[in-house]
């Protein structure tokens, strides 16, 4: 890994090249999954911001080879966390709870399909308001796991967790997603 | 795996790619043959096809005013850093080891002035002390020391050197 430009040093054609790239290939994703984290389109455009000047800042310890994307989520994701402690204690980490695993089928009834149901009109709005009432944590598992397709293995390192955290976390956030669409759903 | 079924997260594993080859594929082949199972699956992709079309439906592209910011703010950063970027780059090794080294030198001469090692003084009382031991050795000395607990067999003394505030009556002389 090269050595980080020490300040002062002016910005070489490289480093301003290499934003200019990132902003043009990255950025639509980079503030989507910003604004998927936040639910918030002001935050959401802090967050990118934020972001692309660490991306600036850091862009020799980017390697080549790795997945820009991954890193930017990683930074995004970083900054989203301190972000929200910063805010006095608003983001807390789980709790976990009964991990049981629940069986299906047999005696048990299956659960409502209200996302069946749905139809796109009312899917953005119910589904907007299920993934806002989810914990940061819960959203963000989801947001990396169901949206943005990324592996247990990748989730972790780019939240900086355990695999088996990001399996416990998708497990209950996706139950609790399923309960708040339902919710959501019948209050319509 | 035939017999029991699914649970809800052996599903999400499942549907996330995320089981051993082993489990993965007796899972399939649960799902093929048992219908209540395979409908409990089918609406956990549900939910992952509704969230990818929640996320297709409310894409947004990258406000302008964003890269705006994004280039004006490393602009003005590089006119004028910040303090704590003023301070990185002073503290370079051209000033940092000489500062480094002043201060070493400081602290050392700073600690030898205020911890100076005492001189060694001899008190008083260690000469009188002396003196009465050597006198004591002597018989027919002019003057018998007499250890201060001897109490009631030692003639009537008064102490050497009333002066010296040293002598605490550890001593004491004939007066005769």
């Amino acid at each position: 890994m090269a050595a980080p430009r020490k300040p002062f040093d002016p910005p070489t054609p490289e480093q301003v090249a290499f934003l200019e790239r990132a902003i043009e290939e990255h950025g639509k994703a980079t503030y989507n999954f910003a604004l998927r984290l936040t639910h918030n389109e002001a935050d959401a455009r802090d967050l990118t911001q934020e972001a692309f000047i660490r991306v600036y800042r850091a862009w020799r310890s980017f390697q080549p080879g790795t997945s820009f994307v991954s890193w930017i989520y990683r930074i995004v994701t970083n900054l989203y966390r301190d972000e929200l402690r910063r805010r006095k204690g608003r983001y807390q980490e789980e709790i976990p709870e009964d991990n049981a695993p629940q069986q299906y089928g047999g005696e048990r009834p299956l659960a409502v399909e209200p996302i069946e149901e749905l139809v796109e009109a009312q899917l953005g709005e119910t589904m907007s308001k299920a993934l806002d009432a989810l914990s940061p944590d819960q959203r963000q598992v989801i947001v990396l796991a169901d949206i943005e397709e990324y592996s247990y293995q990748e989730i972790a390192e780019i939240v900086g967790c355990s695999i088996g955290t990001v399996r416990s976390r998708l497990h209950r956030a996706r139950q609790q997603l399923r309960k708040l669409v339902e919710h959501f759903s019948a209050a319509k | 795996m035939n017999q029991q079924h699914v649970t809800t997260e052996q599903l999400i594993d499942y549907l996330h790619g995320e089981l051993a080859p082993g489990d993965d594929a007796e899972i399939l082949q649960h799902l093929e043959h048992c219908g209540a199972c395979a409908l409990a699956y089918d609406e956990q992709a549900r939910v992952s096809e509704a969230l990818r079309a929640y996320a297709r439906m409310s894409e947004r592209e990258l406000p302008q005013g964003v890269v705006n910011r994004i280039w004006d703010r490393i602009d003005r950063e590089e006119r004028s850093p910040s303090w704590g970027a003023r301070i990185a780059a002073f503290w370079r090794p051209a000033i940092a080891v000489p500062v480094a080294a002043l201060l070493v030198i400081g602290i050392f001469f700073g600690y030898s002035a205020t911890h100076r090692t005492p001189i060694t003084t001899i008190d008083a009382s260690y000469y009188l002390q002396d003196h009465a031991a050597i006198t004591g050795t002597v018989p027919f000395s002019e003057g018998i020391i007499v250890p201060s607990g001897m109490g009631s067999n030692a003639p009537a003394t008064t102490t050497a050197d009333a002066t010296s505030p040293k002598l605490s009556g550890s001593l004491v002389a004939d007066a005769r």
